[in-house]
């Protein structure tokens, strides 16, 4: 049976795994963006507050985050419209404080877009869950109901 | 005796007048936090773990969704223009990240 959707490529900035993807709000076209892909995040996208003034994203609510080292900080959140693999659908895009510039993408999005991860330490694809699902059971691994593999 | 909403709703106005209000992201989220705790944390935590609040601080309400966006779609349609803030249930926080460091953050937005 062939695969739904092809295996996508992101691509490596240094160490850092990236995706590239379309974004807009509502006003301008859409822009391409890349994102590094932060599995430590379980959140959909987070990009800077510039990034969405230029692209007039739909102001959400105020929300919570905690970092790395455990302490919490109040954040913006903003709708946008998302594009990747041939796919749109609006997320929560969480604005970054004012001064950091970098966009991560976060386990959410693999939610959102029904996608599986799949990394190397050089080498990062994307690719529709339910053909990674197929495949992963074809190679004999048990997928439960919570979708923990086994 | 005065009512625990009253009393919520009080101690949040005061905050957010002390903290000279404005659409901050952290005085929304103190006073958010105030009025989940009082009011909705403990049936939310159990009736909906794992889902996602929005609070609305000037009625004081809230609703629930499983997903973000969709709690986000029901708060805007609930709360007409209101003062709005995510909140995950059972959660400290909405979102984790680890790719941000505080320094990255800065001091104004640490709760």
């Amino acid at each position: 049976m062939p695969l739904a959707m092809p295996v996508l490529p992101g691509f490596f900035d240094g160490k850092q795994p990236c995706i590239r993807m379309q974004v807009s709000g509502t006003q301008g076209s859409p822009e391409e963006i890349s994102a590094v892909i932060d599995t430590g995040f379980n959140g959909f996208l987070m990009m800077s507050a510039r990034q969405a003034d230029i692209h007039q994203f739909e102001a959400g609510p105020s929300t919570a985050a905690t970092l790395a080292d455990g302490s919490r900080i109040a954040l913006q959140t903003a709708l946008a419209r998302i594009g990747f693999a041939g796919r749109t659908h609006q997320g929560v895009v969480t604005l970054a404080p004012a001064h950091v510039s970098i966009n991560l993408v976060g386990i959410d999005f693999l939610r959102r877009f029904n996608l599986a991860l799949v990394m190397t330490h050089e080498q990062v694809w994307l690719m529709d869950e339910p053909d990674f699902v197929r495949i992963a059971l074809q190679s004999g691994a048990r997928i439960s109901d919570t979708g923990q593999s086994g | 005796m005065i009512k625990l909403e009253q009393q919520c709703a009080s101690s949040i106005k005061l905050h957010m007048s002390t903290a000279h209000s404005s659409p901050d992201p952290r005085n929304i989220a103190l006073a958010a936090e105030q009025i989940y705790a009082a009011k909705f944390q403990q049936e939310f935590e159990t009736k909906y773990p794992d889902q996602f609040a929005v609070v609305d601080v000037d009625s004081a309400e809230a609703v629930v969704a499983p997903y973000p966006e969709d709690a986000i779609e029901k708060a805007n349609k609930a709360f007409d223009h209101g003062t709005l803030h995510l909140i995950r249930i059972g959660s400290a926080s909405a979102f984790t990240m680890s790719f941000l460091a505080p320094r990255d953050a800065g001091l104004a937005g640490i709760l």
